[in-house]
């Protein structure tokens, strides 16, 4: 608790600084150096259950900052700080107080053309994987395509190799062979991975093709190697964001992850309220949720932001497996 | 006759467009480029030319200036930029620095390297450390 207290004393010191917005971080002193973070409150009720679930998360500080052609970026954070889950009338209570690195990687910037990252950052697969925490999403949920193909988290090298004139194209390789960084909070417990990335980039329209092989260890404990193909794609204009992915993923057993996929769109309906819809399926042999392999499902959302890093959400999913309905709702701050 | 002219004089000034110019430091040897490329610049995707770090300046968010940049050349709403720079902040980036006035950023642009900025094209001055790389209007 002691933590906690902590933590919104130092934002409320930020807040009342002087020239700070919120969302922007706080610059200390003349350094070059920011810090900032995010928060998140969430409630879910499953329709077909008694089963409600109450949870105070994604509590964590940024710090970051550069000097001439290097870069850092340090994110530490409680993941699941409280959780208070009711199921049948049962209430239990769960605190992980552990403080894990979520990101935790240093940047070169060699020239205009190529850039160098060596640490524990978000696999740089696909558009939702790299703004995953909820105040940046557009509803409290993520899709399942984003935690069953890939690795969430890569520790490693990430070369890159950019190329502009009227659009951009980005070049990327994925290495890691060594232990990841607090791996329990990655979603798969990898040794290894080895991917690469392709992305075109024009105006409002960006499209990525990533493909790889990691090393997962499985239930018995023995790693397989997987691999994994995903295609996606990010509209994002001044009112409408339409993004989506679809993905492949084998292990020893062929086909782990037969198809996976997404598409959403958000509109700005009128200033600071935005309704938005999701369509997902998967189609796997492994257990995705509640022993459940196949699965469609549309979501229903709406997000209301007073200022863009404030956010009220609310969305009700409908599944194919109605055990999986639910409605949830969250509040979250970026500061 | 005369009134004629008059009137016709009168009419193409009230219609002429005002002229901004996206100047650079002359030692930053940048030619003339797309609207898309100074975009990718103040968006900082791009953000070296060659091994020379660039530095693109706003002005202040009340400046009409940069309401047209935005406008015409960023094509972007003040909150898809306010947005993506909470999007970036959590990917470590940051904006561009910001100068109170024209002037100033012209200075910064004299003095820094890699400096870049926008400013009415009247107030270039003649001999200056800085050349146009790109060119738009009101219009």
């Amino acid at each position: 608790m002691k933590k906690i207290i902590l933590f919104f004393m130092f934002v409320v010191g930020m807040l009342s600084a002087k020239e700070y917005e919120l969302g922007e971080g706080y610059q200390l002193g003349k350094t070059p150096l920011y810090v900032g973070g995010y928060f998140s409150v969430d409630y879910a009720s499953y329709s077909k259950s008694d089963l409600h679930k109450v949870s105070l998360n994604d509590i964590a500080l940024l710090s970051y900052g550069s000097y001439h052609k290097f870069s850092y970026m340090a994110e530490m954070e409680f993941k699941n700080y409280y959780v208070k889950t009711y199921n049948n009338g049962e209430k239990i209570t769960t605190k992980d107080t552990k403080l894990y690195a979520e990101r935790l990687y240093a940047d070169y910037t060699a020239n205009e053309n190529f850039m160098a990252r060596l640490g524990k950052y978000n696999s740089n697969v696909g558009y939702w994987n790299l703004t995953p925490i909820n105040v940046l999403r557009d509803t409290t949920s993520s899709p399942v395509t984003a935690r069953i193909i890939f690795p969430k988290y890569t520790t490693g090298i990430d070369l890159q190799y950019h190329l502009f004139s009227q659009s951009e194209v980005t070049f990327n390789i994925t290495l890691q062979d060594n232990n990841s960084l607090d791996e329990a909070y990655n979603n798969f417990y990898i040794r290894k991975h080895f991917g690469f990335g392709l992305e075109y980039s024009y105006e409002n329209l960006s499209i990525k093709l990533n493909g790889g092989y990691f090393h997962k260890k499985d239930h018995t404990q023995a790693y397989v190697d997987n691999y994994y193909g995903y295609l996606s794609f990010l509209y994002n204009n001044d009112t409408l964001k339409v993004m989506g992915g679809l993905g492949h993923r084998d292990d020893n057993k062929k086909d782990a992850v037969k198809l996976s996929t997404y598409l959403q769109t958000t509109y700005e309906i009128v200033s600071h309220h935005y309704p938005v819809i999701r369509l997902e399926h998967h189609d796997a042999q492994i257990n995705v949720e509640n022993n459940i392999t196949k699965d469609s499902s549309v979501i229903f959302g709406y997000t209301y932001r007073p200022i863009y890093p404030v956010a009220f959400k609310v969305e009700y999913q409908l599944h194919s497996n109605k055990e999986l309905d639910k409605f949830l709702t969250s509040f979250s701050v970026m500061f | 006759m005369k009134k004629i002219c008059l009137f016709l004089s009168v009419f193409s000034l009230s219609v002429q467009a005002n002229e901004y110019v996206v100047i650079a430091n002359k030692e930053l040897h940048i030619n003339k480029v797309t609207r898309e490329y100074v975009k990718q610049i103040y968006l900082k995707k791009h953000t070296y030319l060659g091994e020379k770090q660039l530095v693109p300046v706003n002005l202040s968010g009340q400046s009409s200036l940069r309401d047209s940049f935005e406008k015409h050349v960023l094509k972007m709403s003040k909150n898809h930029l306010r947005r993506f720079w909470t999007v970036e902040h959590y990917k470590g980036k940051r904006p561009p620095l910001t100068m109170q006035s024209a002037n100033s950023a012209l200075k910064f642009v004299e003095k820094v390297e890699g400096g870049l900025a926008y400013i009415p094209a009247k107030t270039l001055p003649k001999k200056s450390a800085v050349h146009v790389i790109y060119m738009w209007s009101d219009k």
